[in-house]
């Protein structure tokens, strides 16, 4: 118990001095500029309602959270920045799609205290070349990381949803 | 005049309610304005996906729980045991600073009378990103060694109960006060290092053939004994499908007494997954010095164990999923000081993806006189 106070000022410390690099891995606007040559194309926007609503819950197994998705389109490349919860917080994945296969995944920002994972490239380059066949599941088998399921299956589904959104665009 | 007076205090209250409310509207902002479309500005684009600056206070908490249900049969008594319940609880104060806690509500019912209701603080500390890869935590954190002590929700692993390696010679689950330094690298490389509260394994807890280490562990979230152990545990997952990690840990003396029970422990593990064959195994020793009691002149011996674990996992298309399971489990500790083998397998059944049921059977190979036993086990669970 003697060490308690000392506990309560160094978090106290810790509240003061947060002010470490935020885990923002890519900037949104660099992963649609790398994507496009350094420009960025106008903000396109697609409507979720009806059976595009319907098909998008049964890829998440929950609703899409947003009515309007923004993504950025150019010739047959298109750029989608999407987000889904791993165990607690929102994953920001920046997906580029091109003639219906994945271009590139980055993990853009991610929030969670586990299953860093994700965001590495060597797990985020599985993705490469994937399309959808029926069922909406991908064409290629996407490898578990151990304490990282969630966060696997969360990415997994954002490029799922990606070449669905870009099939009708 | 007191009819104005009325007014005049319901129109201030209205007002400031509605300036409260718009503090707290404008966190959408962004987001509503990205999705206009047309042209916008990379900063426009970037302050639409950074969160928690512009959040509404009830966005910046998350919550979490799961749970698992057991039954058990066969050469033990029959038990039914609403094993545990937890609810995990997270507060973001901004991109680099969080709370993270989990409350566990152990036993809610059992059949068995000498089973008790237990509250426990399975986790409450503070994370600080101090770069990218780079993180702080302090508070009561789940110490890092092993498989299941640190990730443990019933649908990620196999069997109805616990591994008996990670119950047994890892006190699975096993939450420490203390400070813990983790970090990550592109590589795949993770390195942690915690200096914690130690074990405190009573004279009562000892018997002929050393301590229970699992009963050494501080329920009452005391801070007497802090920072007398350190762990430091080194993980790689950098290949495709593939986890290692190796941990040790010192305790300065894990009976806190007036025997010197210093102690090491190291353990290691693998975790490969290809398609939905998958094979992980664990070892972990314990290494601990001094008697059983002062003056006893009995040295206490090692305590060890592993096992080995392959399994083949079908996904279905519709989201459910079947598993099945074969385990190979090897201990010796104070309760089986000439050995215990276990063979294992099982069962698990995924509804969904937060959902599972499991059954398994379970042969026990016993010395010391003790006999053989088959125990059947059957279990529900969920994450989310």
């Amino acid at each position: 118990m003697k060490h308690l106070p000392h506990i309560l000022v160094i978090a106290l410390a810790l509240v003061a001095c947060a002010h470490g690099a935020e885990r923002v891995y890519m900037k949104p606007s660099d992963f649609i500029k790398s994507s496009f040559g350094g420009k960025i194309p106008d903000t396109s926007v697609l409507n979720l309602s009806g059976s595009v609503k319907s098909r998008a819950k049964k890829i998440m197994a929950h609703s899409y959270g947003e009515s309007r998705v923004r993504y950025w389109k150019r010739g047959n490349r298109s750029v989608w920045i999407l987000e889904e919860i791993g165990k607690t917080q929102p994953i920001t994945t920046g997906l580029l799609v091109e003639n219906g296969r994945i271009k590139s995944v980055e993990i853009l920002i991610y929030r969670e205290s586990h299953g860093w994972e994700v965001s590495k490239p060597f797990f985020t380059k599985q993705f490469s070349n994937a399309s959808l066949k029926s069922g909406d599941q991908l064409s290629t088998g996407i490898s578990n990381v151990a304490g990282a399921t969630l966060s696997v299956r969360a990415v997994t589904k954002l490029a799922r949803l990606a070449l669905y959104f870009d099939s009708i665009t | 005049m007191q009819m104005k007076k009325t007014h005049r205090n319901t129109t201030a209250a209205c007002t400031a309610i509605c300036l409260a409310a718009a503090q707290l509207a404008p966190a959408h902002t962004f987001r509503e304005r990205l999705a206009e479309g047309g042209t916008l500005s990379a900063d426009d684009i970037d302050a639409a996906f950074s969160q928690p600056q512009d959040m509404v206070w009830y966005d910046r908490f998350s919550f979490g729980s799961y749970g698992e249900a057991h039954f058990n049969t066969g050469d033990v008594p029959d038990k039914f045991d609403i094993h545990r319940l937890v609810l995990f609880t997270a507060y973001e104060f901004n991109n680099r600073f969080r709370f993270i806690s989990e409350v566990e509500l152990e036993h809610l019912y059992s059949n068995d009378p000498g089973t008790d209701l237990v509250w426990e603080l399975e986790q409450a500390y503070f994370e600080l990103d101090l770069g990218n890869n780079y993180h702080l935590q302090t508070g009561g954190f789940l110490v890092p060694v092993g498989i299941t002590n640190e990730i443990h929700e019933p649908t990620t692993f196999y069997g109805v109960e616990r591994n008996r390696i990670e119950t047994e010679i890892i006190p699975t689950t096993w939450t420490e006060f203390g400070f813990l330094l983790r970090k990550n690298y592109d590589s795949g490389l993770q390195w942690d290092f915690a200096v914690h509260r130690g074990l405190r394994v009573s004279p009562a807890d000892f018997n002929a053939n050393g301590p229970d280490i699992r009963e050494g562990r501080q329920k009452k979230n005391t801070f007497d004994d802090m920072f007398s152990a350190a762990t430091a545990r080194v993980k790689y997952t950098g290949i495709k499908g593939l986890e290692l990690a190796a941990a040790m840990q010192y305790q300065h003396d894990i009976s806190q007494g007036p025997e010197d029970n210093s102690a090491f422990l190291t353990t290691a593990h693998f975790i490969y997954t290809n398609g939905g064959f998958g094979l992980r195994g664990l070892a972990a020793n314990w290494n601990i010095n001094g008697e059983t009691a002062p003056g006893s002149g009995i040295d206490i011996d090692n305590q060890y164990g592993a096992f080995i674990e392959p399994s083949y996992k079908w996904q279905f298309e519709n989201g459910m999923a079947v598993g099945t399971f074969a385990r190979l489990l090897y201990w010796e500790n104070e309760d089986a000081p000439d050995g215990q083998t276990d063979y294992q397998a099982g069962i698990n059944f995924w509804p969904t993806e937060n959902t599972v049921v499991k059954a398994d059977w379970i042969y026990e190979d016993r010395t010391g006189g003790q006999t053989n036993r088959n125990i059947y086990n059957f279990g529900v669970g969920y994450a989310f």
